[in-house]
């Protein structure tokens, strides 16, 4: 039989390989971090964030006083060059007292956030994986708790539990649980569908590897919006719990404390509660936009 | 339509049995014994024992339990440990504040966001756009606590113009339903924008222009109708989630409404109030729902298909298990 693949043909091959690597696409992930730093709120949004973090991590370089000690020299101070937020009324530096308010309110959302995702999205992504009876059993228990309003919930089982932030996280988890199944169990059920997940399937992959491996990468891109929401949201629910006295207890610098010890001087130093209001919208304005941003982003039919 | 109003009716009942059983549970594994806080402090043995009895903490769980629910079925939500009076009454006290705050705020969100959501999806990309879009996100930004603190401090203490504390006539309502008009508002306006955007590009939109529909037309008929669903649902979402953050607001504001009577109750462990009001809450709760529900479906007739088929698809399989079992 004659040969068919000459030398020539294996030459106009490579060269055709050659061309296509030039115009290989982009991922889809690619593709959306392409169009989030090309969005400009998002960027904002994100630049807000990073500066909270650092403002966070390094609180003690950064806050120029002790956010504990009283100075009694220094009492009901105005904004000034020396105190940028003023003191308030035991002569603790407000300015600082927002500086570490920043690390516990990031740091304890995140961690909600995360309990969140390994209860609520655990639930939720069995259900959704699942499905048939388990995923009506687990979605009917999660109704029954969706009926009792998520803040009343968590002020709930704060009294039961204590003032402390790990009763605050435990509270805010369950309370927020049933969202969080919601959201991966509609996430699984889109990602489900794929083509992947039926191949895998087709070549005997285990249920824990496919949860793990397949369903849960995928359903990430999903649920980003979601989490970043989840974030502002968490930042929100504590301050709000801890302004009315359920979580947090006084002595800490979280903004909503503050908020709640200041707010007798409301009428007469302003400052003092304004300032650190202002805190607490920074960070909630700074995650919305990074989440607007990354909607447009992962879903450009949308924008 | 009626059969699935009936339906609806009757999975609310399962709900509510257990939110009561979650509700319960926590007010039993609560520490502390509430005759610690109604008795004198020299009380003897003897007199503890004696109102434990009567207040029915000798029974076992799930005998009071049953009892409750009992009760609940026929309207009795328990008795205050510190008043003695029946939950109910006091807390049909409080209702009216609560829902007038939450409903006026809601019904002027909706009035006021949707309209502005429109105007920002049919200028897409211009600076009206641009403007209402930031505005809204800053809005959606700010706590409501928050923004009833910057709110009393404009209007009370600069202006000196707005009651700040407490509810003595209609003045007193304004703050917080500006609040939670505001909060509520901008959501509105965010999520119409969306779905009018999604709907704008739809074929029946071209369809209505290329036959030369008027635009008001276009936009009112056409595609408002069909962005409305979305709307709908945050509308029911949101009156719950006021009807329970409503503590924070009313705490803000002094108002002296059902969420407030709750956040009391818990701190002094007042568990019937805490039960009651809880439960009368996730009830309106579940009401509103149903009705976002049949809104739904009055809104968008394509719903009311897929219900009948599904009523029908459920009949047939009826028919047919009974023709295999004759």
């Amino acid at each position: 039989m004659a040969k068919l693949y000459t030398p020539a043909m294996e030459k106009l091959d490579r060269q055709r390989s050659k061309r296509k690597e030039g115009f290989k696409a982009d991922s889809p992930g690619r593709q959306a971090w392409k169009r989030l730093i090309r969005n400009r709120t998002a960027i904002v949004g994100m630049i807000m964030i990073i500066i909270l973090f650092i403002c966070a991590l390094f609180a003690n370089w950064i806050a120029p006083y002790d956010f504990i000690t009283n100075d009694y020299t220094s009492l009901k101070q105005s904004p000034s060059s020396i105190h940028f937020f003023g003191t308030d009324n035991l002569g603790r530096d407000i300015f600082s007292r927002c500086i570490y308010g920043a690390r516990y309110s990031i740091f304890i959302s995140l961690f909600i956030v995360t309990c969140n995702i390994f209860v609520g999205g655990l639930l939720g992504t069995i259900a959704g994986y699942v499905g048939g009876k388990v995923d009506n059993a687990i979605m009917r228990i999660m109704d029954v708790f969706q009926a009792i309003p998520a803040v009343m919930m968590a002020i709930c089982i704060v009294a039961i539990l204590g003032n402390g932030i790990p009763q605050l996280v435990t509270a805010l988890t369950i309370s927020g649980m049933p969202g969080a199944a919601r959201n991966f169990r509609a996430a699984v059920l889109n990602v489900k569908s794929g083509g992947y997940v039926e191949s895998s399937r087709s070549i005997n992959v285990g249920h824990a590897k496919m949860i793990t491996r397949h369903l849960i990468p995928n359903a990430l891109g999903i649920l980003a919006i979601f989490i970043v929401n989840m974030v502002a949201g968490g930042i929100l629910i504590i301050s709000s719990l801890s302004y009315i006295g359920v979580g947090i207890s006084p002595p800490t610098p979280e903004w909503g404390c503050i908020l709640s010890q200041n707010k007798a001087y409301l009428m007469t130093y302003p400052y003092m509660v304004l300032l650190p209001a202002a805190c607490i919208m920074f960070a909630i304005f700074g995650f919305n936009l990074f989440g607007n941003g990354l909607r447009d982003a992962l879903d450009p039919r949308l924008k | 339509m009626f059969r699935y109003i009936i339906k609806r009716l009757l999975l609310m009942i399962p709900i509510l049995l257990g939110v009561l059983v979650i509700l319960f549970t926590l007010s039993e594994i609560t520490p502390g014994d509430p005759v610690d806080s109604l008795v004198a402090t020299g009380a003897t043995l003897e007199e503890r024992e004696a109102l434990r009895e009567t207040l029915g903490l000798n029974d076992p769980v799930y005998v009071r339990f049953i009892k409750y629910v009992v009760g609940v079925c026929k309207g009795d939500l328990g008795t205050s440990y510190k008043t003695h009076q029946p939950v109910w009454s006091e807390v049909k006290l409080r209702l009216p504040y609560s829902l007038t705050i939450t409903f006026s705020a809601v019904f002027l969100a909706v009035l006021t966001g949707v309209p502005i959501g429109i105007l920002s999806a049919l200028k897409q990309y211009t600076w009206i756009d641009n403007a209402l879009l930031a505005i809204c996100m800053f809005l959606l930004s700010i706590p409501q606590f928050c923004m009833g603190l910057f709110f009393i401090y404009l209007f009370s203490v600069r202006w000196s113009i707005l009651p700040a504390f407490g509810i003595t006539d209609w003045t007193g309502f304004i703050l917080p339903i500006l609040v939670v008009m505001l909060c509520c508002g901008s959501s509105y306006a965010r999520i119409s924008r969306s779905s009018m955007l999604e709907v704008m590009r739809q074929d029946y939109v071209k369809t209505a222009r290329a036959k030369g529909q008027h635009e008001r037309v276009v936009v009112f008929r056409h595609m408002l109708k069909n962005a409305l669903i979305p709307i709908i649902a945050s509308i029911g979402n949101d009156i719950g989630g006021q009807l329970g953050g409503a503590l924070i607001l009313e705490t803000v504001f002094g108002v002296p409404g059902c969420g407030k009577y709750i956040a009391d109750a818990i701190m002094s462990r007042n568990y019937p109030c805490v039960l009651g009001g809880v439960f009368v809450l996730a009830f309106l709760f579940s009401i509103i729902n149903l009705i976002v529900d049949i809104v739904y479906v009055i809104v968008d007739p394509r719903l009311k298909t897929s219900i009948v088929i599904d009523t029908m698809k459920q009949r047939r399989k009826v028919g047919r298990e009974a023709k295999a079992h004759g």
